[in-house]
């Protein structure tokens, strides 16, 4: 147990798994969304993705800040964000052709956060 | 009457003794004295000579030499069997490569010990064993090299709880080396291998740890009846790699422990109520 609650003891293991639970909320009520559902999971939706988004900023900092530049981590980093504005831009312009696929996006989203908190479990 | 004066000290035995005994025990004193040199001295840096390669030309064999604070541009080559040892572990004590183009330090004799030094700066290795038995390599720093250790064909060799992380190709290479024990060393995010054993056999290799180096954590290739216990290669391309190799015995090995994937199970159904939670919570509040 006490190995467990070591993981914790590095911030960038705190912010993604913080990061996940709430990639993880945002995504159960974008589906709601895309159902149709109410208001609420509208704004349920909003808080958490972009609180989601300040954190995937502050990770991306930590790691330009701890890492300094290496090509593929930067890469990867600019393709995540470019991933986040792709989704955003199809939610605000809801245009029907690209909208039917938002979820498979908000999918790939909660895919990423499972692979910030992989590489941030301390080893 | 003669026995009386026997006994009182004055016969001729008795004078021998009285007029020998202190040249006796001067020449023992003297032999003494001159063995001293025979017995392992200890010789310090920088204080009795400038650079470690003069310590080493200068010491005699089982002769310790104490690395004292600082950062040495040498490449050192130990031809005989000495003990070199930091005064206050690797982090204080570094050894630069002059020639980037040499081995930082050359261990050439049987039974050297190298301990609590840090060696970097070489684009060929940090630490190099070659046709050497019985040494051991205890508790060292060996990056920013193109190899942390290197060992060519040497065996009977200990290599502890050093730490070979960052060099360009390999944490740790053995090439041709037999019966070496290779243990609790950490080889991380090196440019290609942690540990590469090649064409070695009968080593024991356990309790290393090897994350996040750019291929594998561990690779044996045409390496036979290797023992390999208890070493973490966690998060590596490859975690290990057996090949060209048999009659290795493995137990106790880790490239994907549990807590990888517990964790992430546990935060997405901690999404999940925060999610439940915070609908109830925002109905509660606009109903």
């Amino acid at each position: 147990m006490s190995e467990f609650f070591s993981l914790f003891t590095s911030i960038q293991t705190v912010i993604a798994s913080i990061g996940l639970i709430l990639a993880t909320s945002s995504f159960i009520s974008g589906l709601q969304l895309v159902k149709g559902a109410s208001f609420i999971e509208g704004r349920i939706h909003r808080i958490n993705g972009f609180s989601s988004i300040t954190l995937y900023t502050a990770l991306a900092v930590l790691a330009f800040a701890t890492e300094g530049l290496r090509i593929w981590s930067d890469l990867a980093w600019i393709t995540g964000f470019l991933v986040i504005l792709l989704k955003i831009s199809i939610v605000r312009k809801r245009r029907r052709r690209s909208f039917k696929y938002v979820s498979w996006i908000g999918g790939t989203l909660l895919l990423m956060w499972l692979f910030l908190v992989y590489i941030h479990i301390p080893v | 009457m003669n026995k009386l004066r026997c006994r009182r000290g004055s016969g001729p035995v008795n004078k021998f003794m009285k007029n020998r005994l202190p040249i006796a025990f001067l020449i023992i004193l003297f032999l003494l004295w001159s063995s001293v040199p025979l017995l392992a001295a200890t010789i310090n840096v920088p204080a009795d000579f400038k650079t470690v390669q003069e310590a080493v030309n200068a010491a005699s064999a089982n002769d310790t030499i104490v690395v004292g604070e600082g950062t040495y541009r040498e490449n050192i080559v130990v031809p005989k069997p000495l003990v070199i040892r930091s005064s206050k572990g690797p982090a204080h004590s570094v050894i630069h490569a002059f020639k980037i183009m040499a081995p930082v330090i050359t261990i050439a004799a049987d039974g050297v010990t190298v301990e609590g030094l840090s060696f970097t700066g070489s684009d060929v290795s940090g630490i190099t064993l070659s046709r050497v038995k019985n040494s051991s390599i205890i508790n060292n720093e060996a990056t920013g090299n193109w190899i942390g250790i290197t060992l060519r064909r040497s065996d009977g060799n200990r290599i502890s709880d050093n730490t070979a992380n960052l060099n360009k190709s390999y944490g740790i290479y053995m090439e041709y080396s037999n019966n070496n024990t290779v243990e609790r060393n950490t080889a991380n995010r090196n440019d290609d291998k942690g540990i590469f054993v090649s064409y070695s056999n009968g080593n024991t290799i356990k309790e290393n740890t090897l994350n996040l180096n750019a291929w594998e954590g561990m690779l044996l290739w045409v390496s036979n009846n290797n023992t390999i216990t208890d070493n973490r290669t966690l998060r590596n391309t490859f975690g290990m790699i057996i090949s060209e190799s048999s009659d290795n015995a493995l137990s106790g090995n880790t490239s994907f422990p549990n807590i990888f994937l517990i964790l992430p199970i546990l935060l997405i159904y901690i999404g999940i109520i925060s999610y439940l939670v915070q609908k109830n919570v925002l109905r509660f509040i606009y109903r």
